[in-house]
């Protein structure tokens, strides 16, 4: 048996702007892993924000995020910021699917800092975009979820959080 | 079914029993057992040109995870890529696209990328050499069961770079941009060289 626990499925069957996963996030684990494949008519990135327990979302300054856009047709590009209200750009969506696997450190932990990797491929327009991204919510509190939130709405698929389990 | 929520943490083994419908509840609810499942493991000790896999399960899985270990090439500068079966015929012309970024401990960090390519780049070009250089990593790829969708892919490998002998690492990811089923993967040495050693998982991740 792997120490791979699936928690939560959420599935988008219509057009929508956000989709928040909540009570995901427990003592159960420190680190998941969440996969995500949406389509958007057009393209579309997703920012993350995490939930806390009383079901607030977090959209205080307190992001800090980077990413690296790689290219299919030219040069790659560096993107970074802090203090912002979300972390940008973490998932994707295309006409045709997308892939994205994002994993989270610590973030139910209420004396850390709520950490993210991610890697995704997509589209823009006919050319491909793979993002590499880091991101950090600089607050020491319990999160159980998170929100995502579109640029141009998902119309269908699918995320799904997992537990890196210890044994 | 008292172990929900806290069958991971679990202490002691074989604590308690499931009837058979508690566990086609739970095998329902995606919480029976693992979420890594294993679809098959192959391994290479003597060169062969390419790799194959061609039960992948894909009616079953949207997401796979193949991972690698070990990769020697049969000649120096060899590195390891995929390409993808469409309806069990290998899609072999220049229409994938790429885009990886190549790290290595000794020069500057590069790009890799390409609108056209013959593969999706995987790992970095290896040396044939069991006692110090072997490339390892792992690929998620998405949709391949999907025919009204593209299958993605994204990579992360570290070997060493056969060139200066040092350590190189790659991130990345590739498209197959066609709407397409596809229902195997290959991996194959490119170019100039076959897989002369490798050890593979191919897991689907779960889904309900």
């Amino acid at each position: 048996m792997s120490n791979l626990r699936l928690i939560n499925e959420t599935t988008v069957t219509s057009s929508v702007s956000t989709v928040s996963v909540t009570d995901i996030f427990s003592a159960d684990f420190d680190i998941y892993k969440i996969v995500g494949n949406f389509t958007c008519s057009g393209g579309s990135d997703a920012s993350l924000q995490f939930i806390n327990s009383s079901g607030s979302v977090i959209s205080a300054s307190s992001y800090d995020w980077a990413m690296l856009i790689m290219k299919g047709e030219t040069s790659f590009v560096e993107y970074k910021n802090t203090g912002q209200t979300n972390m940008t750009a973490l998932f994707h969506g295309t006409e045709q699917g997308s892939s994205n696997t994002i994993y989270a450190f610590n973030p139910f932990n209420s004396s850390a800092y709520s950490f993210v990797l991610g890697q995704t491929s997509g589209k823009s327009g006919s050319n491909l975009r793979t993002y590499k991204n880091i991101g950090v919510l600089k607050q020491t509190a319990s999160m159980t979820g998170f929100k995502l939130t579109f640029d141009v709405n998902a119309t269908s698929g699918s995320v799904r959080t997992y537990g890196l389990g210890v044994s | 079914m008292s172990y929900i929520g806290v069958q991971p943490n679990n202490i002691k083994q074989n604590i308690g029993v499931y009837t058979p419908s508690e566990i086609l509840q739970l095998e329902k609810d995606g919480n029976w057992g693992g979420s890594l499942e294993l679809i098959e493991e192959q391994t290479v000790t003597s060169t062969t040109a390419t790799l194959d896999f061609t039960s992948i399960q894909e009616n079953r899985y949207d997401v796979h995870l193949l991972q690698y270990k070990g990769f020697i090439p049969e000649n120096d500068g060899v590195r390891l890529v995929l390409r993808f079966y469409e309806n069990g015929v290998l899609e072999t012309a220049s229409v994938y696209q790429i885009a990886s970024q190549i790290m290595r401990v000794t020069g500057t960090f590069s790009e890799a990328k390409s609108t056209g390519n013959a593969h999706i780049r995987v790992g970095t070009n290896m040396r044939n050499d069991f006692t110090s250089a072997s490339d390892n990593g792992y690929i998620y790829i998405y949709n391949a069961g999907n025919s009204s969708k593209y299958t993605f892919a994204t990579v992360q490998t570290t070997g060493i770079y056969y060139g200066d002998n040092k350590g190189s690492m790659e991130f990345g990811g590739g498209v197959l941009p066609q709407a397409s089923l596809v229902n195997g993967f290959q991996l194959y040495g490119h170019s100039s060289g076959g897989i002369e050693n490798i050890e593979t998982k191919l897991y689907g991740v779960k889904q309900i």
